[in-house]
């Protein structure tokens, strides 16, 4: 998989075993991958694990409503 | 992941954790780590293991069953929960890829006082085709757009 232009790799493992797939990075929003980028990789982890913890929340605070009704 | 450092295991980030410190705007709550087989290096593991109260989760009986070291010399994954979040240990990728195949696709992260082995976008691309579950094909267009990103980038 490793080669000099790891992009043309990725493009045509993904043409031969997953199309679709390959047809949807097309609609990525790339602003939110640039910003990402900006932040050191550890920040920007810390980041998301915290983000994470508040959809885990949110998810139980959800759950326990529903079976209070 | 500051333990691991600390305690000198000879591990590879992999998976979601993999995806996000490549720069990928996905979340995750787990750091997954396909960790090398050696007798001591398991030694190490465990030793982290114990000193973050790890055990197997789901853990529906509340039983907290801690992970054995022969666990580790096995083959299989080991989901975890411990005091500091969810583990997965990982013994070999999908493919059967263990640690030292997959040492030629990592890339070494060096942030704060921490150094990390993490693996290559192309090759968490290929193990994310490969396993073909429907989480793992919803995040693949975005590492793709990651990595093009990343090349691109000054």
């Amino acid at each position: 998989m490793r080669s000099t232009d790891p992009i043309a790799k990725t493009r045509a493992w993904l043409a031969e075993h997953d199309p679709d797939v390959l047809a949807a990075v097309a609609d990525v929003d790339r602003s939110l991958i640039r910003e990402s980028l900006k932040q050191s990789p550890l920040q920007h982890l810390a980041q998301s694990t915290s983000q994470a913890r508040v959809y885990d929340r949110l998810r139980k605070r959800m759950r326990d409503k529903r079976a209070v009704r | 992941m500051a333990m691991l450092h600390r305690n000198n295991v000879d591990c590879i980030i992999a998976g979601g954790a993999a995806a996000v410190l490549a720069g990928a705007p996905v979340v995750t709550r787990d750091l997954g780590i396909v960790h090398q087989q050696t007798p001591k290096n398991i030694e190490r593991l465990m030793t982290v293991l114990r000193e973050l109260g790890a055990y197997l989760r789901p853990d529906p009986g509340r039983r907290r069953i801690p992970p054995r070291a022969s666990d580790l010399a096995g083959n299989g994954q080991l989901n975890l929960a411990t005091s500091t979040g969810e583990l997965d240990i990982l013994c070999r990728l999908s493919g059967g890829h263990g640690c030292d195949e997959l040492l030629p696709h990592t890339v070494e992260l060096q942030d704060f006082d921490l150094t990390l082995r993490v693996l290559d976008l192309p090759l968490l691309i290929q193990v994310k085709t490969e396993t073909n579950r429907p989480k793992d094909r919803l995040m693949l267009p975005i590492l793709i757009a990651a990595l093009e990103e990343r090349e691109e980038a000054p």
